[in-house]
């Protein structure tokens, strides 16, 4: 039985790159990751997709 | 060891941890290049060199506002990038084959930086399966549920009959299921009545599980030898089975974790070369400990905001050089 996926995201909304610092950052500055996270393994990349497919546990078999 | 050598950081650009990993070594005055794999080969330029004698690629990785030598590389913190994406003006089938040329050089040119590594992709592409990881972890002194994957339903039901209580299915392998209507769909961890087992299991193979009964789950995240256990606590039943799929229905702690299973997923680590671990345990009500899965590239992020354990400053230290 097919049930849709839990999507557990964390804001993005007004976060931009630093390129000087290089990681994301809120719109006063602050970096974005001292915002509490959503315990996610569904939006591992914080895009509200949902669809990561780059985990290692997705590598082919072979 | 200079001071100004520089970590390459692999992942996406919206990812809570490696942003954690990049503050604290700004913080430290480590330098740091962080790119996506995807930014390649549009935006990132590769050149590499090799010589006759003398082992070692050479070169330099540049990515606009900041480059490195590889040479002078410290370490690499390589944390699920994206894939390389080929210009639009190349048209398939040229884009699917340059896309996997790009794929295979920068890749390959980086994982054999004789370098830190949390993880080198080689060394977690063979610890990312299930079967391998159960025998590894049982081989380890964990305990791990009895389990049998099979696409023959007689197998299956006499595996229930052998259990003599609740089963679970898993997934064999993560990723997700594209139906073709809205998201692709994550399929969770659901409980087996084994008088449902019919022909339908022939149809592919079954990852099928005694259910351990929890007192409550742990993710165990070891960096280099380092412990950090958060205890998950389910209050629903739909997160009993698989806390994943029930984020309202979940409580957040820290946990001691018995010396007998922090050997254990010590020698697991060591046994597949791997600094980093994600590992997934239920604890039972008697207060075993028992392995479900290690993820070599699992999330963390969550678990440090959740519960104050440093775990991006054990990367740091460890990318750093600092122990």
């Amino acid at each position: 039985m097919l049930r849709p996926p839990p999507l557990v995201t964390t804001s993005v909304e007004g976060v931009t790159w630093d390129e000087g610092r290089q990681l994301n950052v809120k719109p006063d500055g602050t970096p974005w990751h001292t915002e509490p996270q959503a315990a996610s393994c569904t939006d591992t990349n914080q895009d509200g997709k949902g669809d990561d497919v780059n985990d290692p546990y997705y590598a082919p078999a072979s | 060891m200079t001071a100004d050598r520089p970590v390459l950081v692999v992942a996406e650009q919206l990812d809570a941890a490696a942003d954690m990993v990049v503050d604290r070594l700004n913080r430290r005055g480590v330098p740091v290049l962080r790119y996506d794999s995807a930014d390649f080969p549009q935006n990132l330029t590769l050149a590499a060199t090799h010589a006759a004698g003398g082992a070692g690629w050479r070169g330099v990785l540049d990515h606009g506002s900041r480059s490195v030598h590889l040479e002078d590389v410290r370490a690499v913190y390589y944390r699920r990038p994206g894939r390389p994406v080929i210009a639009g003006a190349v048209p398939e089938p040229y884009a699917a084959w340059a896309r996997d040329q790009a794929d295979a050089a920068l890749l390959n040119v980086v994982a054999a930086l004789p370098v830190r590594w949390i993880n080198n992709p080689h060394d977690d592409r063979a610890a990312s399966h299930k079967p391998q990881q159960l025998v590894c972890a049982a081989a380890c002194g964990l305990r791990v549920p009895r389990s049998i994957i099979t696409n023959d339903p007689d197998a299956a039901r006499a595996f229930g009959e052998e259990v003599k209580g609740p089963l679970i299915c898993k997934p064999v392998l993560g990723g997700r299921l594209d139906s073709g209507r809205g998201r692709p769909l994550m399929i969770a961890t659901h409980p087996l009545d084994p008088d449902d087992i019919d022909d339908s299991i022939r149809l592919t193979a079954h990852y099928i599980q005694e259910a351990v009964p929890k007192s409550h789950e742990v993710r165990l995240t070891v960096v280099d030898d380092r412990l950090f256990a958060c205890s998950i606590t389910a209050t629903t039943q739909a997160a009993l089975t698989d806390w994943r799929t029930d984020p309202g229905g979940l409580t957040f702690g820290t946990t001691p974790v018995p010396e007998s299973v922090a050997a254990g997923v010590r020698r697991y680590l060591a046994s597949y070369g791997l600094v980093f671990g994600a590992f997934d345990f239920a604890v039972t009500p008697q207060g075993d400990w028992v392995f479900f899965e290690c993820n070599p590239a699992g999330t963390w992020a969550w678990v440090e905001s959740h519960t104050g354990l440093p775990i991006a400053a054990a990367h740091a230290d460890y990318l750093q050089g600092a122990q």
